[in-house]
């Protein structure tokens, strides 16, 4: 490659530039002034831009050629691969559908049950009437509450009473047991 | 075409076989300088064309990805050959099947100038390294642009046009050592 010194730009630095000369495509930025200007002032590279040139007829004496036999084709669906889904793809839909799932059942209140009459799928739209009888009031619930208290405090009593009765009891044997010792001891000596 | 043969119409595959396949081959031809090694690149180019092209994205795309595909069985091709051509080599006019050269003598023999200046072009490009004949084939003979040809050699714009520049360079360097006179 010739190196061009009275101008600004070295004829190495012009490669690509021939390319854009050459091809001169639309829609691309027009060569710059320095290398038209450097191709105006530099004889080596107009001889070798114009060898270029020539260059691409004479590459054109080689014309398209249609295939020496025509193509095989696949019989239809023979070796299309079928449709392959990521498996990242397929948990992402997995979890999707599984959300869209929970969010239909619960926006139809499912009642899901298993039970001894059996497997049992329902659902409603609008909220199931609660039977009253099948639950107690907050009143209910304080009065219950207040009978099992009692109910705790009597047992609790008793169950103390029977304690203390019971110690006595053990105590008053004991205490008898050791009479009955020591008078037996008296009568001997 | 493409679009109906991607909604899965298979009669459309037929359309664009017939619609490509004289470009496929002639880029394999040049790429590979042999027409029976590049009649097999055109088949299994076609065939990877029907078995992979739900891949393709965008179909305005399909003729870089077609290409790019028919480059890669080339070179695959180009790997299996052996011995591999010599510049040096002489190729004889006909080897190729070219012996219907035999019309009257004046068409006869304009059309042995044409087939001696087509073989030594052939063998120019045969001297290339896979880029540069790559890039000479996407630009002068299949009419890519710049940024077509960086697509289908997934390189950078600048990559693109050095290479064509230095493969023109190199034709140029191999046509005037076979002792081509344009």
């Amino acid at each position: 490659m010739p190196i061009f010194r009275g101008n600004a730009m070295k004829c190495d630095e012009v490669q690509e530039g021939f390319v854009d000369l050459l091809y001169r495509e639309p829609g691309t930025p027009a060569p710059s002034k320095e290398l038209l200007d450097h191709i105006g002032s530099c004889a080596a590279c107009r001889k070798e831009l114009a060898g270029l040139r020539e260059l691409q007829s004479t590459l054109k004496i080689w014309q398209d050629e249609a295939p020496l036999r025509p193509v095989l084709l696949p019989r239809s669906g023979s070796v299309r691969s079928p449709v392959r889904i990521p498996v990242w793809r397929a948990v992402r839909f997995a979890a999707a559908a599984a959300l869209v799932i929970l969010a239909l059942l619960s926006l139809s209140n499912a009642q899901i049950a298993w039970d001894k009459n059996g497997f049992s799928f329902r659902t409603s739209i609008l909220p199931l009437p609660v039977p009253p009888t099948d639950y107690y009031t907050r009143q209910e619930m304080n009065t219950i509450l207040k009978a099992v208290m009692e109910d705790s405090r009597e047992y609790n009593w008793r169950m103390m009473q029977f304690m203390r009765d019971a110690i006595d009891q053990e105590h008053n044997t004991d205490f008898r047991n050791f009479v009955r010792v020591v008078k037996e001891n008296r009568a001997r000596n | 075409m493409i679009r109906r043969f991607l909604e899965g119409e298979e009669q459309a595959f037929t359309e664009i076989v017939r619609h490509w396949e004289t470009k496929v081959f002639s880029l394999a031809w040049r790429y590979l300088g042999n027409r029976e090694d590049a009649q097999d690149v055109v088949q299994e180019t076609f065939l990877s064309v029907y078995k992979s092209a739900r891949n393709l994205r965008d179909p305005d795309s399909f003729p870089t990805w077609l290409y790019r595909i028919t480059l890669n069985h080339c070179r695959t091709s180009w790997r299996r050959r052996s011995p591999e051509l010599s510049l040096e080599e002489p190729v004889p006019c006909g080897v190729d099947g070219e012996g219907e050269v035999t019309r009257t003598a004046a068409v006869a023999s304009r059309q042995q100038d044409v087939l001696e200046a087509r073989d030594m072009i052939r063998r120019a490009l045969m001297g290339l390294s896979d880029e540069h004949r790559s890039a000479i084939l996407l630009k002068e003979y299949l009419g890519l642009s710049l940024e077509e040809i960086a697509r289908v050699m997934e390189c950078p714009l600048s990559t693109a046009k050095s290479r064509l520049y230095h493969g023109l360079k190199g034709v140029q360097r191999n046509l005037a050592r076979i002792g081509f006179r344009p």
